[in-house]
């Protein structure tokens, strides 16, 4: 009996205490990041964006708060402050994002801060980018030379082009060509998708390019009828990014980066602030070395025959600039 | 040479363990033991007359005069009659002989239905489920969801065999209930590592169930009635003696049951149905042919399922299988021949009912024939198989575009394992197993190795073996409620391997107490898990990982007849080494270790079971210490910033702010679960069984797992309250 009653006294016991074990468990770590920002300042506009996600806890975006924030940019080079304003856009499947613009020329080299400021919250996110230096280019003289051979005329028509304080591998680069069409005041621009074989040297901020000429020929004669159009010039167009557009291991692959403060610039936050230049360099070529080349020149004049063109010699330094599609 | 099958004189039914004796005129001994199937086999004898007998505790003893030529084989089949005087303690301990919860031997554990039906269950019929949760070793992740992680493995590293034929998940979405009813299970043995050459393709377990044949006396059946699920079961003769027929259907409940008992959303539906036909073709030959069908369809999290887009998510499956199996005893040769023909399916499919996201679906046509030479020193078992397998996967689903995957996979190999030493003293098992894939360019050789070392009271046991799988089932782990499964084959460098080390110790001072201790070691290689990501989606792009599993585990067994319990405790550490190469740029290492979600290191399963006065009383307690999980910050969309970017259409990706995987525990598991039985027998010797049973009497809020898509909680089961009846005719 006594045996009994022992056993009921700890078996109670026993289910009391187990059964008031209550443990939680937080699936949410503690953060004091509170933002995501994406997006890039742009040299070539006046009216910068970036996107802002406040960090939620629940997998469908639609059911995410909305930001209560002030957002402001800081040139730290001369202190000059801007406010940011917000709006939304909605997608077809009803999520919606959040937006924050600025009137901003953003100036070469300047460093700027966005931050953004929660009055529910202690801490600014903030993210700092640096634009990245207007780069010049020097454009060699073309080397078009054409010989005849028992197959017919070789043509060799090569350019040199040598971009300088270039931060880091440009993210594109692109040739174009400007025509005027016969009889027409109209430019035709053509935008090979060709990229010239490179060689960027990291140490010296150097670009160094070198153009088939020839090679592209071939490439616009199966798109334009050279016969109706005169070769106006050739121009080149690179994007530089700033030096934090380095993802780990040199490839942008969205699986590697997509893990949280992989690749970000962000203070307590997550994501990515970067900015982005564009430049142009125009130019052209010499009649005779687009006579070679099967073009027009723009003079018109008919020439007939192939010279070998002299010994190339470097040409007048030319500054690229900020070039904005029109 | 003598051999035969023993059968139980009421039903036919093969008898197990039954110990055969021949004894010369001189006094010498020559004996064997029947194995699942009654087979026994006395291997060598001099030519003379010998006293023979057959003992089985609680049956009648055989006794008999046999006289032998020289060289001479004989089959001597034979059936024991149940002792109806016998006490009944004395049958409780003897049918649990080689059996019970600390009757380990090297990872080897034989289950009988009768320790099956001890296990409180919230039905009034036994389920192997319910035993298998009770070894030390085995992690089931929650009462929902069908995944068991036997010593560090993967549920799809466990090779689940019905009468040799592949059952690819056979656990059903309810944690309580698998493919296998105690009542058409004649024997299982669970090998938890360390199993010999006939077993291969797995890298985990063996969880090797044979069924009961049927009775080819008369037809006997049972219907029953639980919260969770109705069941019936018949059997009986086709051709009385010679041919018998069992059949067994079970089909879920639980909305007009347990749903309405917890008032809780439990969207569960399950079905399987079990049918055999045995046939004796003659005293040396039989031939069986079994099916098994079975359906999950559920949603693992109803309630965090309509927080989001896809409420009407579900998970799939659905299990068929088919196969022969033919016995013969040579007349002329001291050869055991089995041959196996069979069939088995998968298909599992995540989504939508109509138009699922993702589906999977392996099918696996498979031959195998196994001999075992029987000689005067040693058996030697050896045989062949040959496999083809279909794998199909079609994975689509939320953030990802579909992928469509077929392949053809053949297997062909052959074992061979032996075993010598004295049968009561030391047994020495090596074995060597070779598989090779043609089409994939890939082989394997495969040295195993049993030991066994009787003294007295002890037992000393070990093993040990090397083991691949070319045919891999990828789950998602960082989502504990996706169970959905794609079959596929392993990339050919980098095939999964382990090498499994065990070693056991087992005291039994007196017959009614047993102790067995093991400690065990798995090194893990070129797993395939699913790629590390921030994106919530599923995937089958693998990374590979090694691995290590060093536990141990404690177990006591006691056995009064009136009362029979069992402790058991085990620790184990699981550690994954992830390879991933994006890992350096992440956590600043070339290498990850982290704790798999299945790596449980305390557990602790204790059962007492009272039976007295026609009532039997089971109670069940179990802990397990929490289960590791990834934390998040949060969520937000990831942009792929790799240039200018137009953030006005770059909508992004949704993706999970981990911390470092698996950085989480949760809280540790425990519940008690009673069960009382009472049967009545009437007259015509039908009889009624009722139950009444708690499930989680405590009603402890265990807590399932975290959603990281959700993060959101889910639990177990609450305390279930339940009500069974079964009528035996």
């Amino acid at each position: 009996m006594v045996r009994s009653r022992l056993f009921v006294m700890i078996f109670g016991a026993f289910m009391m205490s187990v059964a008031a074990c209550d443990d939680t468990v937080d699936p949410i770590l503690d953060s004091d990041r509170q933002f995501t920002l994406w997006g890039t300042l742009d040299m070539n506009t006046d009216v910068q964006h970036i996107r802002l996600i406040p960090i939620r806890e629940v997998l469908d975006a639609r059911l995410g708060p909305e930001p209560n924030v002030s957002v402001r940019s800081v040139d730290l080079d001369t202190g000059e402050t801007v406010a940011w304003s917000d709006s939304t856009k909605t997608f077809e499947n009803g999520t919606s994002i959040f937006l924050f613009s600025a009137k901003l020329k953003v100036q070469p080299m300047h460093t700027y801060r966005i931050e953004i400021a929660s009055p529910d919250l202690p801490l600014i996110t903030s993210a700092e980018t640096t634009i990245p230096p207007i780069p010049f280019a020097e454009v060699f003289e073309e080397n078009v030379s054409s010989r005849t051979s028992p197959s017919g005329a070789i043509i060799v028509a090569t350019q040199q082009i040598a971009w300088h304080r270039v931060g880091q591998n440009p993210y594109q680069i692109e040739q174009w060509y400007r025509f005027l069409e016969f009889g027409s005041f109209g430019f035709q621009d053509l935008l090979l998708s060709y990229v010239p074989p490179n060689q960027y040297r990291a140490g010296l901020n150097e670009l160094d390019l070198s153009l088939d000429l020839r090679r592209q020929r071939d490439s616009i004669d199966k798109k334009l009828n050279l016969n109706q159009v005169r070769l106006v010039g050739l121009g080149q167009t690179i994007t530089v990014l700033d030096d934090a557009f380095v993802p780990p291991g040199g490839v942008f692959d969205a699986e590697l980066l997509a893990q949280p403060g992989t690749m970000s610039n962000v203070e307590f936050g997550f994501g990515f602030i970067g900015s982005v230049g564009r430049f142009s360099v125009e130019w052209v070529i010499s009649d005779e070395s687009a006579r070679i080349l099967s073009y027009t020149p723009l003079s018109g004049a008919e020439k007939t025959g192939y010279d070998v063109s002299p010994p190339s010699r470097r040409q007048a330094r030319i500054s690229a600039h900020p070039w904005t599609n029109e | 040479m003598l051999r035969g099958f023993v059968n139980d004189d009421e039903n036919a039914e093969s008898l197990m363990g039954v110990n055969v004796v021949l004894t010369s005129p001189d006094g010498k001994f020559y004996g064997a033991s029947s194995d699942f199937e009654g087979l026994y086999v006395i291997a060598s004898l001099p030519a003379g007359r010998y006293f023979f007998s057959a003992t089985f505790i609680g049956y009648e003893t055989r006794l008999d005069t046999l006289v032998f030529g020289a060289g001479e084989i004989r089959t001597y089949n034979f059936s024991l009659a149940f002792e109806t005087h016998e006490l009944d303690e004395v049958v409780v301990e003897a049918v649990r002989d080689g059996a019970g919860a600390a009757a380990v031997v090297a990872g080897l554990q034989t289950i009988r239905p009768r320790d099956i039906d001890l296990i409180p269950a919230p039905d009034v019929s036994g389920d192997l489920v319910n035993y298998l949760t009770t070894l030390p070793g085995v992690v089931a992740v929650g009462d929902q969801g069908g995944q068991f992680f036997v010593r560090g493995g993967e549920p799809t590293q466990n090779l689940v065999l019905l009468d040799g034929i592949l059952i690819y998940q056979p656990f059903h979405l309810i944690g309580f209930y698998s493919a296998f009813p105690s009542n058409v299970i004649n024997v299982t043995d669970v090998y938890a590592g360390g199993f010999g050459a006939r077993f291969g393709g797995r890298l985990s377990s063996v969880i090797n169930v044979a069924t009961r044949n049927g009775n080819k006396r008369r037809f006997e059946g049972d219907i029953s009635a639980a919260p969770f699920v109705s069941a019936a079961r018949i059997e009986g003769p086709i051709i009385r003696n010679r041919i018998s027929l069992i059949f067994s259907g079970r089909m879920s409940v639980i909305d007009q049951g347990v749903e309405k008992l917890i008032d809780t959303p439990l969207p569960y539906s399950f079905s399987d149905v079990f049918g055999k036909i045995h046939a004796n073709l003659s005293a040396n030959s039989q031939v069986s042919f079994t099916g098994l069908q079975t359906y999950d369809r559920g949603t693992i999290d109803p309630v965090g399922a309509a927080d989001t887009l896809s409420s009407s998510d579900q998970v799939i499956w659905r299990n068929k299988a088919f196969g022969t199996r033919f016995l013969l005893l040579p007349t002329s040769l001291p050869v055991q021949a089995e041959i196996i023909l069979s069939t088995s399916e998968i298909e599992n499919t995540f989504g939508q009912e109509i138009d699922p996201a993702r589906k999977s679906k392996a099918s696996r046509f498979n031959f195998s024939a196994n001999m075992t030479h029987f000689t005067a020193k040693s058996n030697v078992d050896w045989g062949l198989f040959l496999s083809s397998i279909r794998l199909e996967s079609e994975l689509g689903g939320a953030f990802q575009s579909i992928s469509t995957n077929v392949e053809n996979v053949t297997e062909v190999g052959a074992y061979i394992e032996t075993e010598i030493g004295d049968p009561d003293k030391i047994r020495f098992r090596p074995g060597i197993r070779v598989a090779s894939f043609p089409s994939n360019g890939v082989s394997f050789l495969e040295p195993r190795a049993r030991l066994v070392y009787d003294v007295g009271v002890h037992r000393f046991s070990a093993a040990w073996g090397l083991y691949h799988q070319e045919v891999v089932g990828l789950t998602d782990r960082r989502d504990a409620g996706d169970v959905f499964t794609a079959w596929t084959v392993s990339p050919k460098e980098s095939v999964p391997a382990a090498m499994h080390a065990i070693a056991g110790y087992q005291i039994r001072p007196v017959p009614a107490l047993r102790i067995a201790l093991e400690a065990y070691y798995k090194k893990l290689s070129n797993l395939s898990i699913a790629r590390w990501s921030a994106f919530p989606q599923f995937t089958t792009t693998f990374q590979s990982a090694d691995g290590e599993v060093l536990g141990f585990d404690a177990r006591v067994e006691l056995d009064t007849g009136i009362f029979y319990g069992f402790v058991n405790f085990g620790h184990s550490k699981v550690e994954y080494v992830a390879q991933q190469s994006e890992i350096q740029f992440w956590f600043g290492t070339r290498e990850l270790t982290f704790s798999p979600p299945h790596d449980r290191r305390h557990q602790l399963n204790a059962l007492a079971s009272f039976a007295t006065y026609g009532f039997t009383l089971g109670i069940r307690f179990q802990y397990g210490s929490g289960l590791p999980f990834s934390r998040a910050v949060g969520f937000d969309e990831f942009v792929l910033t790799d240039g200018p970017t137009d953030v006005f259409e770059e909508e992004g990706t949704t993706r999970v702010l981990y911390g470092q995987p698996y950085d989480g525990r949760l809280p540790s598991y425990h519940r008690l679960d009673i069960s009382l039985d009472k049967s009545f027998t009437f007259v015509g010797g039908t009889r009624l069984v009722v139950q009444g049973g708690v499930t989680n009497v405590y009603d402890r809020t265990n807590l399932f797992y975290v959603d990281l898509f959700t993060l959101r909680s889910l639990d177990q089961l609450p305390l279930i309250p339940s009500f069974g009846v079964k009528f035996e005719f």
